[in-house]
Formats: C-alpha cells, sequence, structure tokens
C-alpha cells in the first residue's frame, strides 16, 4: 500500500530532510536504521557542502588561482577547460572535488548494499506486477549503446542495465533509493518534481493540449513520467529504455503509484523504426540527452522529430546549456560532474547548440521554444541555491512541429 | 546458501559487490594514491560515526518513550568519582591506540631498528660462525 505524506515537513531547505521523508512504494527497498542514517548523513554533507563549501572555489579562483595565471601567463584564463586545469591545482579545489566524489561513491554503495540484500526479494515483487499485465515488453535482442556500455554514469557500478539475478531490478531501486538522497527531497518526495514541473507548465499554457500519444525517451525508474500520466489519463504513453531492470521497475512502481496507460518498452531512442512517421502528438525526455554520445544525439532528435505528428510538442528537459555569456567560472563548475561524476557526454553535450541540432532534425528555426520549469508545491524549494544546476529548476528545448 | 538470506545476496557477496568500482579511470584529487585512500577511509569512518551517533539517539528515544529514561539524565549525567576515573582511563587508552602508528614511528627512529634485509645479513653471519 502507498504511504501517502499528507504531513508537511517542517525543515527549512536548509537542513535536508531525512530520509524517511521520501514517499515509500511497493517496490520502495527495505532501508534499516542503520543504511537510513548513512543517508542522513551523506545528504546533510552534501547540504554543508553546498552551502558552506561550494562558494569557497569561486574565492580561492578569484584570490589565487586566477592571479597566479595571470602571473604565469600574462593573461587571464579564456576557457572553463583552463580554469579546469588551473584549479585541479588548487589544495582547497581538489579537498572539495575528492569531497564530492567520495560521498557519490558512499552514496553508491550504501544503497547497493541495501538492495543486493534484498535483490531477489525486490525482482519477484516486480514479476509479480509485471506479469498482470501486458504492457511492459522486454527486448533481449534490444543493442545496448557504447554510450551506456562503456561507462557507469554518476558513479553508478554495473550502470542502469547490469543483471545479478533472474528479473534483477535491483540497479532501479538503487537509482530510487539514493535519488531522493541526492536531490536532499528538493523535488519531492516521489522525486517526480520534473514531470509535475511538465504538467503544470504544459496546463498553464497550453490548456487545450489533448494529445493522444506520448513517447518518453529514456524514462529510467519512471520518476518524471508518473505524475505526467496521471495528469493526462486520456493519453498513450510509451516510455522507451535500453535497461531491463529500469523498465521492470518502472513498470511496477508506476501501476503502484496509479499510472496505468503507459506501456514501457525496451528499445533505443535512436531507432523508432517501429513506430510510423508522425504517430505521436508529444514527444519527450527528461534529463536524458546529456548521457548520450554525440552521434547518437542527432540521430536521436531525427527520429524524435519524425515520429512526432505535424501540430505536436516535442520537450526535451535539462540543466542550461554553457554560453558564451556565462563566466568561464561558471561554466568550470557546471562541468564538474563531467570529470567528477562519471558524465563523459555532459561537458560535450551542454556546449552544443542544442536549437541548432533541433533545427537539423527537421524543426524551423521559428518553432524553437525554451521554457524555465521550476519544482512546483515543493515546501521550502525557493529557498534552495541554485548550486550550479544543482536546483529543482530545469531548462526546457522545445519546439511545435509544423504550424500550431 | 541460509534461508536467513532469501531475500537476496548473502553478506559477504554484499559486501564484496557493494564495493565494486564503477567504470571509468577514477579522477585523482591528491599527489599520491595513498592520500587518495586515506582520505576514503576518513570519510567512511566519519559517516560511520554519524550512524553510530544516531543509534545511540535512536536508543535514548526509545529509552525515553518507554518511560525507562528521564531524556535530560543522559544529559545531566556526572559519573562519581571511581566511574570517572575509569572512564578518563577509557579515554586515555583510546588516545593511545589512535596514536600508535605515530609512537612507534619515534620508537623506530631512536632505537636504529634494522631492516629485514640487513637483519638477514647478520644472522647469516651468525650461522656461518656456530
Amino acid at each position: 500500500m502507498t504511504q501517502a505524506k499528507t504531513q508537511t515537513s517542517t525543515l527549512s531547505m536548509d537542513v535536508p530532510p531525512p530520509i524517511t521523508e521520501a514517499q515509500k512504494h511497493p517496490l520502495y527497498p527495505r532501508v534499516g536504521h542503520d543504511d537510513r542514517a548513512r543517508l542522513n548523513f551523506i545528504m546533510a554533507c552534501y547540504r554543508m557542502t553546498a552551502n558552506v563549501l561550494t562558494p569557497g572555489n569561486q574565492k580561492v579562483y578569484e584570490n589565487r588561482v586566477k592571479p597566479n595565471f595571470i602571473r604565469d601567463n600574462q593573461r587571464e584564463p579564456a576557457t572553463r577547460q583552463e580554469v579546469r586545469q588551473a584549479m585541479n591545482n588548487d589544495p582547497f579545489h581538489c579537498m572539495w572535488s575528492a569531497l564530492r566524489r567520495n560521498l557519490m561513491e558512499m552514496r553508491q554503495q550504501t544503497g547497493r548494499s541495501v538492495v543486493l540484500k534484498q535483490n531477489k526479494r525486490l525482482a519477484q515483487k516486480a514479476n509479480k506486477i509485471n506479469s498482470q499485465s501486458c504492457d511492459l515488453e522486454l527486448n533481449q535482442d534490444c543493442p545496448l549503446p557504447s554510450y551506456v556500455a562503456e561507462v557507469d554514469h554518476h558513479c553508478m557500478p554495473g550502470s542502469y542495465y547490469t543483471e545479478l539475478v533472474e528479473g534483477d531490478v535491483a540497479p532501479a531501486a538503487n537509482y530510487d533509493l539514493g535519488f531522493y538522497a541526492t536531490t536532499a527531497g528538493s523535488i519531492g518526495p516521489l522525486c517526480d518534481g520534473a514531470g509535475a514541473a511538465v504538467v503544470s507548465w504544459v496546463k498553464q499554457n497550453y490548456p487545450d493540449f489533448k494529445p493522444k500519444r506520448m513517447l518518453d525517451i529514456g524514462v529510467a525508474a519512471g520518476h518524471s513520467l508518473v505524475p505526467i500520466a496521471l495528469a493526462f489519463p486520456g493519453t498513450e504513453f510509451i516510455a522507451i529504455d535500453v535497461s531491463a531492470p529500469m523498465l521492470r521497475y518502472a513498470h511496477a512502481r508506476a501501476k503502484s503509484l496509479g499510472a496505468d496507460n503507459i506501456q514501457f518498452i525496451q528499445m533505443s531512442g535512436e531507432d523508432l523504426s517501429r513506430f510510423d512517421n508522425g504517430y505521436f502528438d508529444w514527444v519527450q525526455s527528461s534529463v536524458f540527452l546529456h548521457e548520450l554520445s554525440a552521434k547518437a544525439l542527432p540521430r536521436l532528435l531525427a527520429e524524435s522529430y519524425r515520429v512526432l505528428k505535424e501540430g505536436g510538442l516535442t520537450l526535451h528537459l535539462e540543466q542550461p546549456q554553457y554560453h558564451d555569456g556565462m563566466p568561464i567560472f561558471e561554466q568550470f563548475m557546471r562541468d564538474w560532474d563531467a570529470y567528477n561524476n562519471n558524465e563523459p557526454f555532459w561537458s560535450a553535450m551542454h556546449a552544443t547548440d542544442l536549437d541548432e541540432a533541433m533545427i537539423e532534425s527537421g524543426f524551423a528555426d521559428d518553432a524553437l521554444f525554451h521554457a524555465a520549469l521550476k519544482a512546483v508545491d515543493i515546501p521550502g524549494v525557493e529557498q534552495a541555491n541554485e548550486d550550479y544546476g544543482r536546483a529543482p529548476a530545469w531548462h526546457a528545448y522545445g519546439a511545435w512541429k509544423g504550424a500550431v | 546458501m541460509s534461508d536467513d538470506f532469501k531475500d537476496g545476496f548473502d553478506p559477504t557477496d554484499v559486501a564484496h559487490l557493494a564495493n565494486q568500482k564503477s567504470k571509468g579511470k577514477r579522477p585523482e584529487y591528491f599527489d599520491d594514491a595513498a592520500s587518495e585512500s586515506h582520505f576514503s577511509i576518513t570519510m567512511a569512518l566519519v559517516a560511520e560515526l554519524a550512524v553510530a551517533r544516531e543509534r545511540i539517539d535512536t536508543l535514548e528515544r526509545v529509552l525515553a518513550d518507554n518511560g525507562l529514561l528521564d531524556p535530560s539524565d543522559v544529559e545531566n549525567f556526572e559519573p562519581d568519582q571511581k566511574a570517572a576515573q575509569q572512564r578518563q582511563l577509557a579515554q586515555l587508552e583510546y588516545s593511545a591506540r589512535i596514536f600508535r602508528g605515530l609512537q612507534q614511528s619515534l620508537q623506530q627512529s631512536s632505537e636504529h631498528d634494522k631492516s629485514m634485509d640487513e637483519m638477514a645479513e647478520i644472522l647469516g653471519k651468525k650461522d656461518d660462525q656456530d
């Protein structure tokens, strides 16, 4: 049974909520006292780091790293790469980076030690729900793209796809548990703030938009999609991902949360050939594009364009791109995850002109728009620091196909 | 595998698997590998201390909820003289354990310890003399 959290947290955003504030659902892993304490500690440590230590990077940059660079080169650093090179020799920055990296590794270690003790039970539980309906389609032949196979994103050992037991859902359960810890409740007790923000934005700006079919690419555990599916009960949702464990978990989780209008299919967004041209009224991805390689991104955008109906909506949520107007120090800070959190394409993707890429995929340039989406109805988020892309806010790269 | 662990992997497998490294070269933050390890160990210890403190807090609250402890009892606790001395002795022993490495490094440099190679040579010569 779903344990609804009706009580509003009394803690302000400067104190992260305890892990017990995360909303449980039937697939949620059991977490013992000490593992809860470990996650609580990690959240508190992240918050302290963000509020107290992170600003120190700018301080040491202005006070010693930049002056030393100017002394040695007779000019200021010109690119975020030069800033990174110089900062990587600074003892404060190195210590701060080591701290952040260790917290991520500790978060993974804790999550994995929780879920691996119950991976068989969780697999059975998911399987029970999965097998009650025919809207989960796993395809063993689905190719695993090299950008997923070669690197474990956000230091997640085994990534999204590794299966250690039959019908494994452990990678997704670990992801679910850790998502609340790394966002410290800022995107809601179900970590569904991005989806809720999309719903609020669409309903506010396009109240007459009544999509018949929606495609979600790279659905992962379905955190962002479930609130959208619940808000559009008459819409048929198709959610795709290359990872079977994520899909099994996402399917069972969505059912448990009452979303019954999503079909989950194991397939890559780079090849949508099973769908006819113009099959969908809405095509979306949520904080997913940055995990694609430089070659995969245009392929995926072209396929997304093809399957979108005339007058249909495409929406890709991401953190804001870097742009020339952004100070290079800020670009460098936003780039940190690429090098330290196993996000190799992060840097390249964020430097890509996504508008240009979307035009190349087929959209008219006057059909493009950007929208700033913010988490809605989450207590205390207004007070949250932006923290170089870690705020509960998303940048939507959107377009309407043809005439609206 | 015993029935105790039928929900998932047994603890030895979990200990091994949960510690696996993620694919991709780990960045270097310090000048040498030993410092990287020391920092990771320190962070883990710091976290485990937080866990122990949270557990003690749980115990105090459970005892208080069950009427077995007045919440102010712990805060206001003052040991009698004998107990206070025993506790200080325990603090001293604890400090000694922490400084073992440092203390031993001083002993080594002051007593001109021989390396095992030197030892083997000396003992070998003694063998020949016997």
